[in-house]
């Protein structure tokens, strides 16, 4: 019986089409640029190298804005992950505590479905959500590179969007933590969210000293500017995301079970 | 078998008071009555019967099944209206009524669809194009569409119009006769005294008066109504008859020339009432002989 799955996935239909739609679509359309800037690329290398804390910040001293590659990362890369890791904590965020606050609780939460079903087919819905935002930008990404005829390293490019997915995953399941704590929607929550964990990578590229916040944001193990570049991807702290993906989910299932409902 | 028990309930929202060692029992077949002012702690009786809240302390059950262990089952057997009925504004009514069979796991198109022709229903609509008595009318409609055996109705009359209550108590009242428990709670005392049996009134989180509908409108009290030189006075007698005929002597040993006198039935309504307006929840046991304007 998946009901309530079948349900999230309907209610949210629209905002996902929306925002692939804008994602994918600049993530397309960017491309075009490449070709007219592959020309006067040594010129613009020159500019970002000079940029010194900004060019690392962005992970502009590894990547190669001269690479078709190089340059999906920089420019594309920066708005599914950002765009991504926006759309899944507003999905997670909201998951759960939309009920209370919107005052359907009292009619969902009154029929014969254990609240931890009930908990884990929206977590699910969530998911299916991403991972087709996921394929659509990938699918986008593609085309494109098609388009401009340019040659595609796939591994590398899918290796790049398996960790976007698993990136966006662990933030949507750690906003769907949080939202069993939530009385109402806030999408301040959901964006804060991923806005925080992208900031932290920065400050990760840009001090050593802080580097220790891998272990927190997952930006870290999904940034364009390794994967991209060839670097070997960070696995055992992509399954440290994970395992703290699962906890947040374990969390918020566990109160989520036990909690008053008011709405 | 009761259809609902509960045991010395308690719950607290952080301090301040939901319900307070409340008891009550409704047995199965009844259609119970759930009279109380707001803030009293009828939705949080209905709530934690549902399993949306935890109690402090106590037990309820349904069905002789624990609330809390086993909600699921529990809501297996019963219908709940909420006192504000609220769905997906983006969705249309025959798709949450739907849902709702499908969480149930039934297949209740047949008699969903005979609720809504009674219910002059429009399926089609959204629900954000609802005006609250169609909302109402979409909430009997998911909270009867799977017969269940114990029917919760929060306040369920407000906002639909006056024959649309009457055919929603003809509803209620055929299932009830199959044998569906109904427990409802209201603020209109008329329709309690119309079509329950049995009737609770809560005040301040405690249960201060159960029994049938019957013993509660005769407890013992009348309306008095007499008329004097000075005019007309009335007031809710209750006690032995006795004491009325003192008062009265009373009055003309004080050189009151009584002209008319009236003892009329109170009204379930005055009963309420006075039971609401007294302080520190005195029993009417306790009350014998008085008389209050």
């Amino acid at each position: 019986m998946m009901s309530v799955y079948l349900h999230e996935l309907k209610q949210n239909g629209k905002l996902l089409t929306i925002w692939t739609a804008v994602v994918a679509g600049m993530n397309f359309i960017i491309m075009f640029i490449y070709p007219q800037m592959a020309g006067q690329t040594e010129e613009v290398m020159n500019i970002y190298a000079n940029l010194g804390a900004f060019s690392d910040a962005f992970g502009i001293n590894r990547l190669s804005l001269g690479s078709a590659l190089g340059f999906y990362g920089v420019e594309g890369g920066a708005m599914i992950s950002i765009g991504g890791g926006m759309l899944a904590g507003l999905l997670g965020s909201g998951i759960l505590c939309k009920e209370e606050g919107k005052h359907t609780a009292e009619f969902l939460m009154t029929m014969p479905v254990r609240r931890e079903k009930v908990a884990l087919q929206k977590l699910a819905a969530v998911c299916t959500l991403v991972v087709l935002f996921n394929l659509v930008c990938g699918a986008a990404g593609v085309g494109a590179f098609a388009v401009i005829e340019e040659t595609l390293d796939g591994e590398l490019f899918l290796k790049y969007h398996i960790a976007q997915l698993v990136m966006q995953l662990e933030i949507g399941c750690i906003c769907f933590g949080i939202s069993a704590f939530l009385r109402k929607v806030s999408m301040g929550v959901g964006i804060g969210v991923a806005l925080i964990f992208y900031f932290l990578q920065m400050f990760v590229n840009i001090s050593e000293d802080m580097e220790w916040l891998k272990y927190i944001t997952p930006y870290y193990y999904s940034d364009a500017s390794y994967i991209l570049a060839g670097y070997d991807m960070e696995l055992g702290i992509m399954i440290w995301g994970v395992l703290l993906g699962i906890v947040a989910t374990a969390v918020g299932t566990w109160w989520f079970g036990r909690k008053d409902l008011m709405g | 078998m009761k259809a609902i028990e509960i045991k010395n309930l308690t719950k607290y929202y952080g301090k301040s008071r939901g319900i307070v060692d409340l008891n009550l029992s409704v047995e199965e077949g009844d259609f119970f009555g759930f009279i109380g002012p707001n803030g009293a702690g009828k939705s949080t009786t209905i709530r934690t019967l549902l399993g949306l809240i935890t109690p402090t302390s106590g037990s309820a059950k349904i069905l002789d099944m624990d609330c809390g262990r086993s909600k699921t089952q529990i809501l297996k057997q019963v219908g709940y209206m909420p006192s504000e009925a609220f769905y997906y504004d983006n969705m249309r009514v025959k798709d949450v009524i739907k849902m709702a069979a499908n969480l149930h796991g039934k297949d209740c198109r047949k008699e969903a669809s005979g609720l809504c022709e009674r219910l002059e229903l429009d399926t089609n609509k959204k629900i954000e194009q609802l005006s609250l008595g169609n909302r109402k009318k979409v909430s009997i409609v998911c909270a009867l569409q799977h017969a269940p055996r114990v029917c919760i109705l929060d306040e369920p009359t407000s906002g639909l119009d006056p024959l649309m209550q009457q055919e929603f108590f003809k509803i209620l009242q055929e299932r009830n006769r199959e044998g569906a428990t109904i427990f409802l709670s209201s603020h209109v005392l008329q329709e309690i005294q119309k079509y329950c049996h049995s009737a609770g009134i809560i005040r301040e989180g405690t249960l201060i008066r159960c029994g049938s509908v019957e013993e509660l409108s005769h407890s013992n009290a009348g309306r008095v109504t007499y008329t004097t030189e000075k005019g007309t006075e009335s007031f809710l007698h209750r006690g032995p008859v006795s004491d009325l005929l003192e008062q009265l002597r009373g009055l003309e040993e004080a050189g009151i020339v009584l002209q008319n006198l009236t003892i009329a039935e109170p009204t379930l309504d005055e009963i309420v009432m006075h039971y609401y307006e007294k302080e520190g929840g005195d029993k009417p046991s306790k009350t014998t002989g008085e008389a209050e304007k």
